[in-house]
């Protein structure tokens, strides 16, 4: 039997149900506009309007006092690319350059730790599991600085470190390890080392095994089962986590900063430098607009390589 | 057996030789021993946990057994990994590699094995064939159908020619038609290819409908082998009857030329070997007419009946007896009749 359909008493149009309440297409769309509203309000005014203010700021120029001069010229972008009062030098490619192979190594050594890690503790019986975990999560609850200056501690010439150090001949007595690019990885690997092990292992805890089995069952060695039943299962927790490290890695200036010194200047100091010892805003503005396209450069050939992984 | 079995040597064989497997305090199996003839269809029927898919992947390598042997072609494969055993597996959940095309995942054992690429192409074309999977060979598995899943598990399986084909409840994932058709089509393909092919299922029709021989497991033990029908007609135990469709159970004492129950005296054609235990009769081997039958008659009042179309389905008082029988004429609740037990059809049970 089929009751004859009601006329809509409302002017709003035509009924929908939706999830159980009956309302109209306008109703929702209005709603989910306010819903949108915060988080429009929130990329507007921290993201948005901050990032154009940078772009126009790069294009300013340094007064006498640090200062801002509105007049519009290229002199930092020709600064940000080795042109100075003295000519061309390559410093600033360099550090760049430098800044690149730092969050490169830091990410491949991150994923080369992380890779067994996640594994053993995916592995662990489900009452130990979680605390293996926390082991790996805790020091990523301290504060970066605070665990950036234990390093210096730890690698001070007082300690064992250093001392084993120069048994070996590779540092003068009662010298330290810090600062030096040695320390600037050590700082880097153990700060990124989380952001690679927590996406990695919730990939891994969610494998199939039966791929597994599957490759070995058509006769597949050690090598091709790993690069066949594995290697794809664990692509999205190791893409998240590569992002989640190679970004930052790029802009990271604490660590450099606290345990690399003067030595290994890296564009995240270069950026810090600008903005307080120099009080340079307009090439500070320029430094950072340079890291951000180089970060999208490199984030636009990553999804080229990974055509088909999802990001997130 | 079929006439590809009479055909194959005997040393084809594949024996599983006193298989004892634990996990931890429990056994899985206690011991199991058969034998499996080349260009045979053997099942494995059982209930959930009576180590079934155990014994299957002990037979692929993905399991080792505590104790006993796997013997194939007089071979003792128990030292070899799974990816040096002439086996092959279709899995329960097809395992099919998501990041590569029906193509490559079936030529997946043939590249793994470096075969020459004309040789792999060729294979995998007679894969895609066989099992008609050609308009799919670029697809990736997330853009097939459960069905189109399962026939690419088994192309990719029966490429590499292996001397054994291990199904693990290939056929759960599907609807109740298509398993009724696929059983079939796998039927088929078994005797094309005169290739062993070992099924586990815990489905009883399904083993029923493909297999030549079927070996039905309880909790890590063999209970009962043999053909289909033997295994149907002729159940060994209550858990054979009971688990290979339905089953009326009679209690009783052994007494001279037959069964002596609550419900009068039955004839049969075997002497029970105990004094006191059950009979077995399947609801279709129930007859039922008006008038008293010669023997084994009890008369009996319809409690319930169950009108199925193709059949009805009866359930007798006093001796809580299931029938089965022709949907006409309708028999109706409070009726009464005559049931006959006929002695061929009384199956005595081993205590």
């Amino acid at each position: 039997m089929q009751a004859t359909p009601q006329k809509p008493v409302s002017s709003l149009g035509k009924f929908v149900v939706w999830f159980g309440e009956l309302t109209t297409p306008s109703r929702l769309y209005r709603r989910g506009l306010w819903f949108l509203l915060p988080a429009v309000v929130w990329i507007l005014a921290l993201l948005v309007i901050p990032g154009l203010a940078l772009v126009a700021l790069s294009f300013a120029e340094r007064g006498q006092y640090g200062n801002v001069l509105w007049h519009w010229n290229l002199e930092n972008y020709s600064r940000l690319l080795g042109y100075g009062i003295f000519g061309w030098s390559p410093d600033t490619i360099f550090i760049l350059l430098r800044s690149i192979w730092v969050a490169f190594v830091t990410t491949l050594i991150c994923v080369v730790l992380a890779y067994p890690l996640a594994f053993f503790i995916a592995t662990r019986p489900a009452r130990t599991r979680y605390l293996w975990l926390a082991l790996v999560i805790i020091p990523f609850w301290t504060n970066l600085v605070i665990r950036t200056y234990a390093w210096q501690m730890l690698l001070s010439p007082e300690f064992p470190f250093a001392k084993v150090a120069h048994a070996l001949g590779i540092i003068p007595a009662d010298g330290a390890l810090y600062p030096s690019a040695f320390a600037v990885y050590i700082g880097m690997i153990t700060a990124f080392l989380p952001f690679v092990v927590m996406p990695l292992f919730s990939s891994v805890e969610r494998l199939d095994w039966s791929l597994v089995e599957a490759a070995q069952d058509l006769y597949s060695n050690r090598v091709r089962t790993f690069f066949q039943g594995i290697w794809p299962q664990t692509l999205p927790g190791l893409t998240v986590g590569i992002i989640l490290t190679f970004i930052p890695a790029m802009g990271m200036f604490v660590i450099p900063d606290l345990l690399g010194g003067a030595k290994y200047l890296l564009v995240g100091n270069l950026i810090q430098q600008q903005f307080y010892s120099s009080r340079d805003y307009p090439y500070g503005a320029a430094v950072s607009l340079g890291l951000m396209i180089l970060t999208l450069f490199g984030l636009a050939i990553y999804r080229r390589r990974g055509q088909g992984v999802e990001l997130v | 057996m079929t006439a590809v079995a009479e055909t194959k040597p005997a040393s084809g064989t594949l024996s599983v030789e006193n298989i004892v497997k634990r996990f931890g305090e429990a056994t899985a199996l206690g011991g199991v021993s058969l034998e499996i003839r080349a260009g045979e269809f053997f099942t494995l029927l059982g209930p959930s946990g009576c180590g079934k898919t155990t014994l299957l992947r002990i037979i692929a390598g993905l399991e080792l057994a505590d104790e006993g042997r796997i013997v194939l072609l007089g071979k003792d494969l128990s030292g070899l990994p799974a990816n040096q055993r002439p086996v092959n597996t279709v899995f329960q959940s097809y395992a099919l590699f998501p990041h590569l095309s029906v193509y490559e995942n079936i030529a997946f054992g043939l590249r793994s094995r470096r075969m020459d690429k004309a040789e792999v192409e060729r294979r995998v074309k007679y894969g895609l064939e066989i099992l008609q999977l050609e308009k799919f060979a670029s697809r990736l598995p997330h853009q097939l159908s459960g069905g189109q899943k399962q026939r690419v598990a088994l192309a990719r399986a029966l490429v590499n020619e292996p001397q054994v084909l291990l199904l693990d409840e290939p056929m759960s994932a599907l609807d109740a038609k298509l398993r009724a058709e696929v059983q079939i089509q796998l039927r088929r393909l078994q005797q094309q290819l005169g290739l062993t092919f070992i099924l586990v299922t815990h489905d009883q029709d399904e083993a029923m409908a493909v297999s030549d021989r079927i070996a039905l497991m309880r909790v890590g033990h063999l209970e009962q082998s043999g053909t289909p029908d033997e295994v149907y007609e002729r159940p060994r135990t209550r858990f054979s009857a009971e688990f290979l469709g339905a089953a009326n159970l009679l209690q009783g004492k052994r007494a001279p030329g037959g069964l002596e129950t609550r419900f009068g005296k039955f004839a049969l054609n075997k002497t029970p070997g105990w004094d006191e235990g059950s009979v077995a009769i399947r609801p279709e081997r129930v007859r039922l007419s008006e008038a008293e039958p010669r023997q084994n008659g009890i008369r009996v009042k319809v409690r319930e009946a169950v009108y199925r179309g193709a059949y009805q389905e009866a359930w007798l008082d006093p001796c809580d007896l299931r029938i089965r029988t022709a949907p006409h004429p309708t028999l109706h609740v409070g009726q009464e009749l005559w049931a006959e037990l006929p002695a061929e059809s009384l199956v005595v049970l081993e205590e």
